[in-house]
């Protein structure tokens, strides 16, 4: 296969995969860590500070901080692989099939891709959520509101993959299958989709941090996950009207952890796509 | 700094199309918001009508906000045919009593709202849904398509008279919401558009009071709209400024701005 050549880890993406995987392993086991659960209300003690019981705090209702952190980061860190999976897919499709296509079908799906890169992301869904069903569960929101993102993310991905494919197409190993007799889904699928992989696994890890910071906006919006069920978008929602990070350094932990998480992603990635 | 509060005719309420479960609600979720500080921090206190206490002669102190009771909201509920079952609330043909709350996503207070009455009626086991929208299609919904079950939002006062509030109480009027654009649909309506023509087309004050008290009686009894909280206005001024008199209408701080002024060591160190 093109471009499979592999590079060892260096020290900082080792520290950056075992920084995603510790935040993974925490988040999972949120049910043990915090017990307290994410959405009881300790109205006796609205926005305290860290305490044995309430590690980081309670919010403005008097939901215990740390609690939320942990099932916010399960969430985000959870769904948006799940988003960046459903987009990687429909970009497989539109633009990998229109490349290997080529032709019309290539101009059709670029100009298609063109078009909706040129929407506005955000007023589009911020559209689409407000034309969904009112009556829908926090969890079905959740899954709603990823789902979403993964359905209008896909178009950035799609223009790779049509570019990576019509190459593909032209190259000299597809022209001796066809010269060989192959055609149609079989060329495509033992030839021409194998050599898209790494270009599919690039742009699916591409994908997640870009889904994470998609919540986290809209989120901070107030137009992301629904109440109770927390994430990393309602967390950093927290920070409105934070009057002086030395009094209350606890309340930046959401934002902190975005931070390290994400940087640890772009290393991660740095070493994926040095690897296409 | 010094610091000044007033309350104020500013008042959050919950708007429900469901006036099954109306007065079990406000007995369930009413006081939350300035009990123990709550989302407000203690600057409120339990609304029981469109008019704030602090609107002193319009105001009927008759009225009386409902006390946190989440057994008597149960009682009242089993009384009407709801029964509880796994932990969820159900009517006498047994479906699960569900319902969605909209709000203007951003506004941080109102969505801390929505949570806290969604935990008090999770108690009684009724399931709301909490869904912040964004403001034009909040207001298509609830202006335009209707298309809501329960909306937190909030009115402010643009005059202590209530002739100012015709826009939402006159059943015809453009604000009326529970029953829009339609002639009186029930006589306690009918009757609020009397009173409200009534006190707007008299010249005698007590004979405005005693119409007006009575159009604050009739919607807490029939709570088109439940009351959440009446928020307090804090304004602060340096204390090197001179001649602040906070108010309770706005601007709060500065309606006198033609008499604020730096104190004399200000002046000098300038």
């Amino acid at each position: 296969m093109l471009g499979n050549r592999k590079r060892p880890m260096n020290a900082a993406r080792k520290l950056a995969c075992v920084v995603v995987l510790a935040v993974c392993a925490v988040s999972l086991a949120a049910n043990w860590l915090a017990p307290a659960g994410y959405a009881k209300q300790f109205r006796e003690a609205p926005s305290a500070p860290p305490s044995r019981q309430h590690l980081l705090g309670t919010d403005e209702v008097g939901r215990d901080r740390f609690a939320r952190v942990l099932y916010g980061t399960r969430i985000s860190l959870l769904l948006a692989p799940a988003s960046a999976l459903v987009s990687t897919v429909l970009a497989a499709l539109v633009g990998g099939l229109a490349g290997y296509l080529g032709g019309i079908w290539l101009r059709l799906a670029r100009g298609f891709t063109d078009l909706f890169l040129s929407l506005p992301w955000l007023f589009l869904l911020i559209t689409v959520r407000a034309i969904l069903p009112l009556n829908v569960s926090p969890l079905v929101s959740v899954l709603i509101t990823f789902l979403v993102l993964g359905l209008l993310g896909w178009a950035a991905s799609a223009r790779v993959l049509s570019t990576s494919a019509d190459a593909l197409r032209n190259s000299d190993f597809v022209l001796q299958a066809r010269a060989s007799g192959l055609h149609g889904s079989r060329l495509f699928l033992v030839h021409v989709l194998p050599n898209l992989k790494p270009v599919l696994y690039a742009q699916f890890w591409i994908s997640i941090p870009v889904f994470i910071l998609s919540e986290a906006n809209l989120g901070i919006l107030g137009l992301g996950v629904a109440e109770p069920l927390p994430s990393w978008g309602s967390l950093l929602r927290e920070l409105e009207g934070l009057i002086s990070f030395r009094e209350e350094p606890w309340r930046l932990v959401p934002l902190l952890l975005l931070m390290v998480v994400m940087t640890s992603f772009q290393l991660l990635l740095s070493n994926q796509e040095a690897s296409v | 700094m010094n610091g000044n509060k007033n309350r104020v005719g500013r008042r959050t309420f919950l708007r429900f199309l469901l006036p099954c479960v109306l007065l079990c609600l406000s007995l369930a979720s009413g006081s939350a918001f300035s009990q123990n500080g709550g989302e407000l921090h203690g600057h409120a206190q339990p609304a029981v009508g469109p008019v704030s206490p602090a609107n002193k002669f319009w105001f009927n102190s008759k009225l009386k906000a409902d006390p946190y009771r989440p057994d008597a909201a149960l009682e009242r509920l089993q009384n009407d045919g709801f029964h509880p079952q796994n932990g969820a609330l159900l009517d006498k043909a047994g479906n699960v009593v569900e319902f969605s709350i909209v709000t203007n996503a951003g506004s941080k207070p109102r969505e801390r709202m929505a949570v806290m009455v969604q935990e008090d009626l999770g108690k009684l086991g009724i399931k709301v849904n909490v869904v912040p929208l964004d403001f034009r299609s909040l207001i298509e919904r609830i202006s335009q398509k209707f298309n809501y079950e329960a909306a937190i939002l909030g009115f402010r006062n643009v005059d202590l008279d209530p002739s100012g509030q015709m826009n939402i109480w006159l059943s015809s009027a453009e604000d009326h919401a529970w029953n829009p654009q339609q002639k009186p649909e029930t006589a306690w309506e009918g009757e609020i558009d009397r009173l409200m023509r009534a006190q707007a087309s008299t010249t005698d004050p007590n004979q405005r009071k005693q119409n007006f008290d009575r159009v604050q009686e009739i919607v807490a009894e029939q709570a088109p709209i439940l009351y959440l909280v009446n928020q307090n206005a804090l304004s602060a001024v340096s204390a090197a400024v001179e001649g602040a008199n906070p108010g309770i209408l706005t601007p709060q701080t500065f309606w006198n701005a033609e008499r604020l002024t730096l104190n004399a060591t200000t002046r000098a160190s300038r």
